[in-house]
């Protein structure tokens, strides 16, 4: 028996599916230098004539990064002050309905997001005319909160509290506590977390949808709306930007903080 | 000095962050909807076989998806647990990745990989494998396709965390008492593993029941789908009511599914419970 | 019942290297304790044996069949792991007769068999409990049945009594050896306890850095260590240098700061006049005597602390360092002065560069 070799069957599984996973990614990658407007493999040129339109199209695809940056920043950062506070609320202290607390705001994470976005999108009609960018960023406020909270509570269930009472027996009150002992200490795992919600904003595509304005839309409702045109090799393009987008964002996760966050 | 009231002001903002723009709106539309036309739509979907079978396709596609998602998932979250390959790092990376590109990019891959001139019909044909393209898009396999892509990350991951929990010497314990490797994995390593399969294959599912980017890009417009639907009567029928009926129908239909899978889940972990590292 | 043999074993990690070139033989029905700090290559030469390390080089025997290129699930070897590693779905029951249960026999042989075993460690009636419904103790006890049921040739006990507490610890350590004495099974136990190897070995085996520096009976290996390190292992806590002053056929004089002790020449090995050397003795071996005699040495009280069954005094002004001394029924009476004994036969002395 070798040291904890693998047999053959999950390695060659493994290895088909990280085949897989990778497969319309690295198409895309392909497909946005393309020369022609059908993609055709093998490729019979090169050229950046995509990445060019992506800033000439009328697709207005810069508006719609843009639209999405601002939506994903200001949702996130909400959410965090709301997901760190409550997390710290259930888990320094024990107490009786903790945990139909903490599933309380974990909730939202089970309702179909179409269902929420319609919801919504009957609410604020009644309500008048609202932005469609408050109508988008207040339910990404929602959907997003429940990753904020679950990623949170994984890092404080490893925080030693009595580092709390240390500082505070040291004569710190409970707003310096946290801002110079528990909140450098937890900053790696929340900014990941953080930095996951961002993207998840980022790419939402359901309420940002139905509840978008002619005026106002995120920048995968414009891929989408472009599909319908024209199907050519531009969306490849601002595809790969946004897949290198994504790239950079988890090769500093796990530079920084590590991948364990997803296996724990 | 911990007083009663802490968690009281922390958890406070939240709460009433989640009750004004989560639950009453939820709570006030159902009410509305109620109230305005009562069950009619509720049982327009119900009574009527075209719109139950929308449902059953959704649940239908959603099942071989969850299964083709766990065939695939197991095996390489068994490799990522136990492998001592460097580089796992990478692979990680591999698995997750995926994740953070949005699905409109993910669907759009496929459809250059699937349509009639896409790419593998491109490989078919040069092959001779085929004679005229094969079609794909706008079917349910280009659907399952699409919503295997995307979510095997979620079994992956889900199945990874519960085989690194299992004490490896629980697995050395099983080959000195003479159980061959495929012995130890069919009564020690899977048994031990059913928390990770039960919760991925919910997540999934669930995921895949409500999914609507995939289904409305690989699926085409006859392609129908819950979400799908949702979005058809809202934005080209105008029927907000049929469309309200519908999305509560989903909403009640995936809490249920989480209530019985929450009962599984608990039954199993009670009884597999203790395979943490010692 | 067989005899294991080890051959040259080696393992390398890298450029580590953590069994260098052992050899050992333990005889039919033996037990020996293999003992050593962590990283010695205890558990590592236990695994090799298990079969779940491959050696970089030499060889396991069990009866002079090599076992080398033989997968772990065909050597008959029975583990017994530190954390028990009891399979948590699978009742009592179920995780004893799980061996017996892959080897086909007939379910009223399994049944007999497993029952025998239970009680023989004591857990009749516990058959349909699971592991996590049992105390520590019971679960150590399951865990010992199950490696034993398949009446292997040869039984592995890795740390056996290190998670146990001390009432438990002393129950145990008379179980496992009527055990094991009752079925004559060659066992090997791999420790870092020095008190649990020298109770239940018959052959104690010290290593070090992955190479062994002393095997033997336990009384041996406790009274005469062959150098510093194993000495101070297994509790020689007082070491004096010096040089040797005289030798010969009798006894070793030696001069150390501020006074002369005498050892037996047995205990001192190659010395010659003029050596440098460190003179060991075991905190229980030194004698507080109430009045001086020519023999004694003076020193100084500095510190009483109370443990229980024995009380450890330390003494300064004795050859220029601290030392120690365990004494039993200590009544508290002394303070101040107190006058010593150093044994010859307990003294063990050693060059001063031997590590």
């Amino acid at each position: 028996m070798r040291e904890d070799k693998v047999g053959p069957l999950p390695k060659i599984i493994a290895v088909l599916v990280f085949v897989f996973l990778m497969a319309p990614l690295v198409v895309i990658i392909l497909a946005s230098f393309s020369p022609t407007s059908l993609v055709v493999f093998p490729p019979k040129g090169f050229s950046l004539e995509w990445y060019r339109n992506i800033f000439g199209s009328s697709a207005n695809f810069l508006s719609g990064f843009v639209n999405s940056i601002q939506v994903a920043a200001i949702a996130t950062a909400a959410d965090i002050l709301l997901g760190v506070t409550a997390s710290l609320s259930v888990s320094r202290y024990q107490f009786r309905g903790r945990d139909a607390l903490v599933a309380f705001f974990t909730s939202p994470m089970y309702v179909p997001s179409i269902t929420f976005a319609f919801v919504l999108l009957q609410v604020f009609s009644a309500m008048g005319s609202i932005p469609a960018f408050w109508r988008i960023l207040l339910g990404h406020v929602v959907i997003v909160l429940p990753y904020i909270v679950r990623n949170t509570l994984a890092v404080l269930a490893s925080f030693n509290w009595t580092l709390e009472d240390a500082a505070a027996g040291l004569g710190a009150n409970p707003v310096q506590v946290f801002f110079k002992v528990t909140l450098p200490i937890i900053k790696p795992g929340v900014i990941a977390g953080a930095l996951l919600s961002f993207l998840y904003s980022f790419d939402e595509a359901v309420l940002s949808s139905l509840l978008s304005s002619p005026k106002f839309i995120t920048l995968p409702i414009r891929i989408m709306n472009y599909m319908e045109l024209s199907f050519d090799p531009t969306l490849a393009a601002i595809s790969t930007l946004l897949i290198l987008f994504s790239l950079t964002a988890i090769v500093l996760l796990e530079r920084f903080v590590g991948l364990d966050m997803f296996v724990k | 000095m911990r007083t009663k009231m802490q968690p009281f002001w922390l958890a406070f903002p939240t709460v009433l962050a989640l009750l004004v723009l989560f639950v009453a709106p939820m709570l006030w539309i159902l009410i509305n909807t109620l109230r305005a036309d009562g069950l009619t739509y509720f049982i327009k979907f119900l009574t009527d076989s075209f719109y139950l079978d929308i449902l059953w396709n959704t649940v239908w596609v959603s099942l071989r998806v969850t299964f083709i998602a766990l065939l695939l998932g197991y095996p390489t979250a068994y490799f990522m647990a136990r492998t001592k390959a460097r580089g796992k790092n990478l692979l990680m990376i591999v698995i997750i990745f995926p994740f953070l590109v949005s699905a409109v990019v993910r669907s759009y891959g496929w459809m250059v990989i699937l349509g009639n001139k896409g790419l593998l019909n491109q490989l078919l044909l040069a092959l001779g494998v085929v004679e005229t393209p094969l079609k794909i898009m706008n079917t349910s396999a280009a659907v399952i396709i699409g919503l295997v892509h995307l979510l095997l990350p979620y079994m992956i991951l889900s199945i990874t965390s519960v085989i690194q929990g299992i004490d490896k010497n629980i697995e050395y314990a099983a080959y000195s008492l003479g159980a061959k490797p495929a012995k130890t994995f069919f009564k020690v390593v899977l048994p031990l593993s059913s928390p990770g399969i039960i919760s991925g294959c919910i997540l999934v599912f669930t995921l895949s029941m409500t999914s609507y980017v995939t289904p409305k890009l690989l699926g085409g417009a006859r392609f129908r789908m819950m979400s799908t639907m949702v979005f058809q009567e809202i934005n080209v029928n105008f029927n907000w009511s049929f469309a309200a009926a519908i999305s509560y129908i989903l909403l009640f239909t995936i809490l249920v599914i989480l209530v019985l899978s929450n009962y599984a889940t608990a039954g199993v972990s009670r009884r597999v419970g203790g395979a943490k590292n010692a | 019942m067989a005899v294991l043999e080890l051959k040259n074993l080696t393992k390398t990690y890298g450029g580590f290297t953590a069994v260098d070139n052992i050899d050992l033989t333990v005889r039919d029905g033996e037990i020996v304790a293999l003992l050593g700090e962590s990283g010695c290559g205890k558990t590592t030469t236990l695994r090799m044996i298990a079969g779940f390390t491959a050696p970089n080089g030499g060889t396991v025997a069990v009866d002079g069949r090599e076992m080398n290129q033989v997968p772990p699930y065909r050597r008959n070897v029975g583990i017994f792991f530190q954390n028990y590693a009891l399979f948590p779905h699978l009742s009592t029951y179920d995780n004893v007769a799980f061996g017996l249960k892959l080897k086909k026999l007939p379910r009223e042989e399994i049944r007999r068999r497993v029952e025998d075993m239970l009680e023989l460690v004591k857990l009749t009636g516990m058959e349909k409990r699971f592991p996590r419904e049992l105390s520590g103790g019971q679960q150590q006890r399951v865990a010992l049945a199950r490696a034993l049921v398949t009446e292997p040739s040869v039984l592995l006990l890795d740390e056996p009594l290190s998670n146990l507490d001390a009432k438990l610890r002393a129950e145990m350590q008379v179980e496992i050896k009527r055990i094991q004495r009752g079925l004559g099974i060659t066992t090997i136990i791999v420790t870092h306890d020095q008190e649990e190897a020298v109770s239940l070995a018959d052959r104690v085996v010290v290593m070090q850095k992955g190479k062994i520096l002393q095997a033997g009976e336990p009384k041996a290996v406790f009274d005469h260590p062959v150098n510093p390190f194993v000495a101070d292992f297994m509790g020689f806590s007082n070491f004096i240098p010096g040089t040797v002053a005289e030798t010969g056929p009798d006894q070793v004089k030696i001069q150390a700061d501020g006074g002369a002790l005498y050892a037996d020449a047995a205990n001192c090995p190659g010395l010659r006049a003029g050596m440098p050397v460190q003179a060991a003795i075991r905190p229980e071996n030194i004698r507080l005597v109430t009045e001086g005699t020519p023999e004694s040495h003076r020193a100084r009280l500095e510190n009483v602390t109370y443990k229980g069954n024995v009380t450890r005094l330390s003494l300064t002004g004795l050859f220029g360092q601290p030392v120690y001394v365990h004494a039993h029924d200590y009544d508290g009476s002394l303070e101040g002065e107190v006058s010593v004994l150093f044994p010859r036969d307990k003294l063990v002395v050693y060059p001063a560069d031997k590590s």
